[in-house]
């Protein structure tokens, strides 16, 4: 057979590569078609709370509607006859109106702590195996094989398990929030107790990324999905049922800083300004438990993970 | 065709050394010793603690209530599921023995390292609940024992429940912590008899039933109505003899469609 | 004693909507079979069937007289290699075939001394104590063979037992298959390799979409093949002077020039190989081309899958 070059058709890369700086992108992409592929753990976990977000719109929005009956001003005489019949002067009747408002940002906290709960579900469910499968299945080899450093991996990962985090708990109490500010009268809610919805942000962003890291520390140390899922769950029951019964046998309730549960509560009750003496105990060490938990967590991802880029 | 016992002691024979090798275990052995570890730090940090309230308050609620459990659960599952997953399930349905040899060789093996890590548990919670200085009438018979009996047989029982629902069913650590944290949690809230569906209301019986008056100060202790030892034993034993029978039936028809 | 190896009526197997074979009638004799088909031709599932880790969605299936499935009195006579590389990675090499022989009711100092034997023929003794976890890829498939042929089963079924074994490894295992079946242990293994089928043995199943496709010995499925002419490639040195002869012979149904045009090689296709092949030299001495050489790739086993692949499509 002859030999032959063809040198005319080659000719040197003289551009310049685009530094694709979201190079996790594809990482969370595909993790998310394959989280979605499963169509009865999604029903299963976004059911309850997208039920209770719809129930709790409701009910919000007739207390706020409520409130909005009780304020004179913008109803017209009928309005303001039956301000006056509900006895009091117009200084008691915007109190109560104020209290109304309480009572909504109340409830919208209590139903943000709630729906924490299903928000740590699908985290677990979601984010269990992210880590432990990749490394059973040899994944990670396809990864690093790939101009992808250990960085975007974890950091594709992270996003993966934060983003349904995010839905659980972030997207419900913005939904009651904007149910709230929609039925008060002229958005006075907004007004009134508009620092709710920076508050939920921050508490809901922060509550993701405790539980976040938590979910792929342990998936990073179990060899297999549901060895991690199952660690996950331990962790948070261990670490609440131990929080309460040293905090019960030494009779000191900083002990619940252990059970990043127990912290989540008090952080939000300290945030929304909610008065539960029972549960008084020091918000710092709260944050402080929230901060070592990350720091520990990480600490282990990034232990676990540092060969992937090599083996 | 090798006589059902053979089989089972050689599997359970080879499993016993892979499992004593495995990080599971361990971490499994970890967890039972965690209320030994709460207990000591409280002795040293809590003037007023006293030895029995300490264990029987540490037994009741974490040992029992959450480790044996949870360590149950990570056993159990794995007894068939951790060879399907690992795809070695068809070297031993290949041989010439009962299918069901798989499901009592490593059951047994499992039970027997649970038992021995849950006895060396309670020894070490009362080891380090009697360094606490407050005075009672220390760790009697009628604390310790009920203890080791109630957390030996939970292991037994949770983790036979448990491989059999990892023979029936594929997510069997999903349903089983569904089982543990959510449906006895709800169940034992719930008045009336409603508890006597739980595991934990059994075991909780068999220490009412050999224990002494130290578990008197467990919260709603006095309040519930215990069973007798006598029924209590035969229940769980029933329990345990359904769970294994279920298992072994399903497994011997079971087909296992590994992907290669 | 039963005649047949593996009797197979009508089977079908599905994974959901998913078809694994479908109206499978088979009847393989004793001795070594090759079983052939390209990728998701059902091959694993056809081996997983016989060997009974798979039931029948429908028909029935055979292996020495007995239903394979659930059934242990058969597994003491049959040795599977499975497809999937999976091992007990604390176990050593021997503790790995060791145990499986004490399954298989060996006693102890058996099951080691045979063991070892196994380990030796399939070369790995000398790492018969090193953990599986540190082998190769063909390490692990050699010690999956070792314990698939260790209780000197009547049959061994071997689902892609050459994968991942290097050129010497894989010339080693088609002679110990050799020496298998010279022992009197049937053998029936599936493959991709087509020339080491045909080393092996004159006996294949060839699978297609989870049908079958053919079966029996290479020849006489070549044979079967009539409307596919048998092709002889003719390298003379005047090969128009020979094709002007040859198109008028009876049977011959083409005749094509390859390469370039200095070339000098001929392919003929023809019904009647035998005509072709009487009337040849008397062809070759009147024109004087001067034939150099003849050649057919035809009876072989590539040219088999490739026609009835060809045909399947």
């Amino acid at each position: 057979m002859k030999a032959e070059m063809h040198g005319e058709t080659w000719r040197p890369w003289s551009g310049t590569l685009d530094g694709q700086r979201l190079r996790f992108g594809p990482i969370v992409r595909a993790g998310l078609r394959i989280a979605l592929r499963k169509k009865l753990p999604l029903v299963l976990l976004f059911l309850p709370p997208v039920v209770a977000t719809i129930i709790f719109s409701f009910v919000v929005y007739t207390v706020a509607a409520l409130a909005q009956g009780m304020v004179p001003a913008g109803l017209g005489a009928a309005g303001g006859a039956m301000g006056q019949a509900l006895g009091g002067g117009q200084n008691s009747l915007a109190g109560d109106f104020v209290q109304q408002l309480v009572r909504v940002r109340e409830m919208i906290v209590g139903f943000h702590l709630s729906t924490d709960l299903f928000s740590l579900l699908l985290m677990a469910w979601f984010g269990a195996g992210l880590l432990a499968e990749d490394r059973r299945s040899g994944a990670h080899l396809l990864y690093f094989a790939r101009p992808l450093t250990r960085t975007d991996y974890l950091l594709g990962k992270f996003s993966i398990v934060a983003l349904f985090g995010v839905l659980g708990s972030m997207l419900p109490g913005l939904v009651i929030i904007t149910v709230a500010v929609a039925a008060s009268p002229d958005w006075s809610f907004l007004q009134q107790e508009g620092s709710v919805i920076w508050k939920t942000l921050l508490f809901g962003g922060a509550w993701t990324i405790v539980v976040s890291s938590v979910v792929l520390a342990v998936s990073s140390l179990a060899s297999r999905r549901s060895y991690a899922l199952a660690g996950v769950f331990a962790f948070f029951m261990f670490s609440g049922a131990i929080s309460q019964l040293l905090a019960r046998l030494l009779k000191d309730r900083d002990w619940l800083a252990l059970s990043p549960v127990q912290c989540g509560i008090r952080i939000a009750e300290a945030l929304f300004d909610l008065k539960m003496p029972v549960r008084d105990w020091n918000t710092t060490i709260a944050w402080t438990s929230w901060a070592l938990m990350v720091g520990v967590s990480w600490a282990i991802i990034v232990w676990r993970t540092r060969r992937l880029e090599v083996v | 065709m090798i006589p059902l016992h053979t089989a089972a002691w050689v599997i359970a024979s080879v499993h016993l050394g892979t499992l004593v090798r495995s990080r599971r275990a361990w971490a499994c052995a970890g967890l039972l010793l965690l209320p030994a570890l709460i207990a000591w730090i409280v002795a040293g940090s809590y003037a007023k603690a006293t030895p029995s309230g300490l264990t029987t308050m540490l037994g009741w609620n974490a040992l029992l209530q959450v480790s044996v459990p949870l360590v149950s659960l990570l056993m159990g599952v794995a007894v068939v599921a951790e060879e399907v997953d690992d795809r070695t399930i068809t070297y031993l349905f290949l041989r010439p023995i009962p299918r069901t040899a798989l499901l009592y060789g490593r059951l047994v093996t499992s039970v027997l390292w649970l038992a021995v890590c849950a006895a060396v548990a309670v020894a070490l919670l009362v080891a380090a609940a009697s360094t606490a200085d407050g005075s009672d009438a220390g760790i009697t018979n009628g604390v310790r024992l009920p203890l080791l009996l109630a957390a030996c047989s939970g292991v037994a029982v949770y983790t036979a429940v448990f491989a059999a629902l990892g023979v029936w069913v594929k997510n069997a650590m999903i349903v089983g912590l569904g089982y543990t944290f959510a449906v006895e949690g709800f169940l034992s809230q719930l008045p009336g008899r409603n508890q006597l569906l739980t595991l934990q209301h059994h075991l909780r019986s068999l220490i009412a039933g050999t224990g002494d008056d130290a578990w008197q100060r467990i919260d709603g202790y006095g309040a519930t109505t215990w069973e007798p030892l006598g029924p209590t034993v035969l229940t769980l034993a029933s329990i345990v003899l359904v769970a294994v029978l279920l298992g072994a039936w399903r497994l011997q028809r079971r087909q296992y469609e590994l992907t290669s | 004693m039963s005649e047949h190896l593996v009797r197979a009526t009508d089977v079908a197997r599905f994974y959901g909507d998913v078809v694994g074979v479908c109206d499978l009638s088979v009847t393989i004799p004793r001795g070594t079979v090759g079983l052939l088909g390209p990728n998701g031709a059902g091959k694993s599932t056809f081996l997983k069937l016989l060997v009974g880790e798979l039931k029948p969605s429908r028909g029935q299936i055979e292996v020495l007289g007995e239903t394979p499935f659930s059934n242990p009195r058969l597994h003491a006579r049959l040795g599977f290699c499975p497809q999937q590389d999976a091992l007990w990675e604390e176990l050593t090499a021997l503790e790995f075939v060791e145990f499986l022989l004490r399954l298989s009711g060996f006693e102890a100092a058996t099951a080691r001394s045979k063991g070892l034997q196994a380990l030796e023929r399939v070369q790995l003794a000398d790492v018969a104590h090193r953990r599986l976890k540190g082998f190769s890829k063909g390490m692990r498939q050699r010690t999956r063979i070792a314990q698939a042929i260790a209780h000197q089963p009547e049959l061994v079924v071997l689902d892609e037992p050459l994968t991942g074994l290097d050129p010497l490894a894989r010339h080693a295992t088609l002679d110990l298959f050799r020496n298998l079946g010279n022992e009197g242990t049937s053998v029936v293994f599936s493959t991709h390799v087509l020339h080491e089928v045909e080393a092996l043995t004159k006996n294949v199943v060839l699978l297609h979409r989870g049908r079958l496709l053919a079966g029996g010995e290479i020849a006489g499925i070549r044979t079967l093949l009539d409307r596919h002419p048998r092709r002889y490639t003719i390298q003379a040195r005047d090969p128009r002077l020979l094709a002007r002869e040859l198109v008028s012979l009876d049977g011959v149904e083409t005749v094509k020039f390859s390469g370039s045009k200095d070339t000098s090689v001929l392919t003929v296709e023809t019904r009647l190989p035998d005509v072709l092949l009487r009337e040849l030299p008397g062809i070759a001495a009147r024109t004087r081309a001067g034939i150099g050489s003849l050649e057919s790739r035809d009876e072989g086993l590539e040219a088999v899958f490739d026609y009835l692949m060809g045909g399947a499509a």
